[in-house]
């Protein structure tokens, strides 16, 4: 197993968003603009790689009855320290994707990665998968809030100086935008656009 | 009765295990908690204050058991309440409303008000934010006198096309609230 083929699978032929359809429950609901996206596709991110790592360091001490509830409860540990770190240092970005930080717990690519990678492999190739698999996560979502910003309310980069800390950078690009797009089936429709189009790239390149 | 000694002592440690790492993991919330609680207050109240300061342009203000109330130079000119409304198109909605103080006559001006809380249809309910219409900026300078409160075109209170009943929870939300 090298890195190259590690990358390979998080970012494109086993991407948790568009294949193994896993997290899908953060992944609608916070694509509904640019600034949320990012900002869950990085918490995710961190404590995917976070929780990889502490549960390929303790892989040989845990026992097989108990392996499952301990690597929930090291997600858990992780989800609740990033809680807290994005409402230290970013209170406005918390106050509209907070929710969803809570639901990282239950994103089944976390204890997809933990129990199926990091549980058996050292700490290195973990950390790396979990890395490679929570930027696949972050881009489909990055461009998924993209998508659904800009067709849903016209504009794109809408409050995403809470994030950086820099003046507003909205972008007006439509006076209004299809509204079916920024409600919660849009979510599903943009998602499967993703997948349909993955799909015949993944024909064509074949 | 060794087997059952062994059986134990394997159980005894699946047990164990488990629990140490539980108890390491609170402990170290807990001290994360701690480091970050005065922080995340003070995010919190300047979050609120912030808020406050937008709706009466910067008065100060002082907490009252009610709300707070509003001084501009020493001297009272209003309050802010908070009101929660349940018919909405789904869930509550939480508003703030700056009111000034009733005058001689009875009557009461709108300041400001601001929605704190909705989960009204996003796109179409959701122009009750003030960041997403100028909507909620109408009530400004309405009153409970000079006002019809019903919504237009019989009234004074114009509709979000497309959520009627979010812009009414809202309008008889306040109307009732300069009433009292």
């Amino acid at each position: 197993m090298t890195a190259i083929s590690l990358a390979k699978d998080g970012l494109w032929k086993n991407n948790p968003a568009l294949v193994q359809l896993l997290g899908l429950c953060p992944l609608l609901a916070t694509s509904n603009s640019f600034a949320t996206s990012l900002g869950l596709g990085l918490t995710t991110l961190v404590v995917l790689t976070l929780s990889n790592f502490t549960i390929s360091l303790m892989r040989g001490l845990l026992d097989d009855e108990t392996r499952l509830p301990v690597q929930i409860l090291v997600i858990a540990t992780f989800v609740t320290l990033a809680d807290l770190s994005l409402q230290y240092w970013f209170f406005d970005m918390h106050q509209r994707i907070g929710l969803f930080v809570a639901l990282i717990v239950t994103n089944c690519t976390l204890l997809g990665r933990a129990e199926a990678f990091a549980s058996k492999n050292p700490i290195i190739l973990s950390t790396f998968d979990g890395l490679m698999m929570g930027t696949g996560f972050l881009l489909v979502l990055l461009l998924m809030g993209t998508i659904r910003e800009i067709a849903g309310n016209g504009t794109l980069f809408a409050n995403l100086h809470l994030l950086t800390g820099t003046p507003d950078m909205t972008i007006q690009i439509a006076d209004s935008g299809f509204l079916l797009v920024a409600l919660p089936p849009g979510a599903f429709l943009t998602l499967g656009c993703l997948i349909a189009a993955k799909n015949v790239i993944d024909g064509a390149l074949r | 009765m060794t087997i059952r000694m062994a059986i134990n002592k394997t159980l005894f440690r699946k047990i164990l295990k488990p629990t140490l790492l539980a108890l390491s993991c609170a402990f170290f919330l807990a001290f994360t908690h701690q480091i970050t609680k005065k922080t995340i207050e003070s995010n919190q109240r300047q979050y609120e204050e912030r808020l406050l300061r937008e709706m009466v342009n910067g008065a100060e203000l002082e907490k009252s058991s009610s709300g707070y109330s509003v001084f501009r130079e020493g001297t009272q000119i209003g309050t802010i309440e908070q009101l929660t409304t349940s018919h909405g198109y789904n869930g509550k909605i939480d508003l703030l409303i700056a009111l000034t103080l009733t005058s001689l006559t009875g009557d009461r001006e709108v300041i400001s008000v601001r929605v704190t809380h909705h989960e009204e249809t996003p796109g179409i309910g959701d122009k009750i934010e003030p960041e997403v219409s100028t909507w909620i900026h109408q009530f400004v300078g309405k009153s409970a006198h000079h006002t019809n409160w019903t919504l237009s075109p019989e009234g004074d209170i114009d509709i979000i096309s497309g959520a009627t009943i979010t812009s009414r929870a809202v309008t008889n939300a306040i109307a009732e609230t300069l009433a009292e």
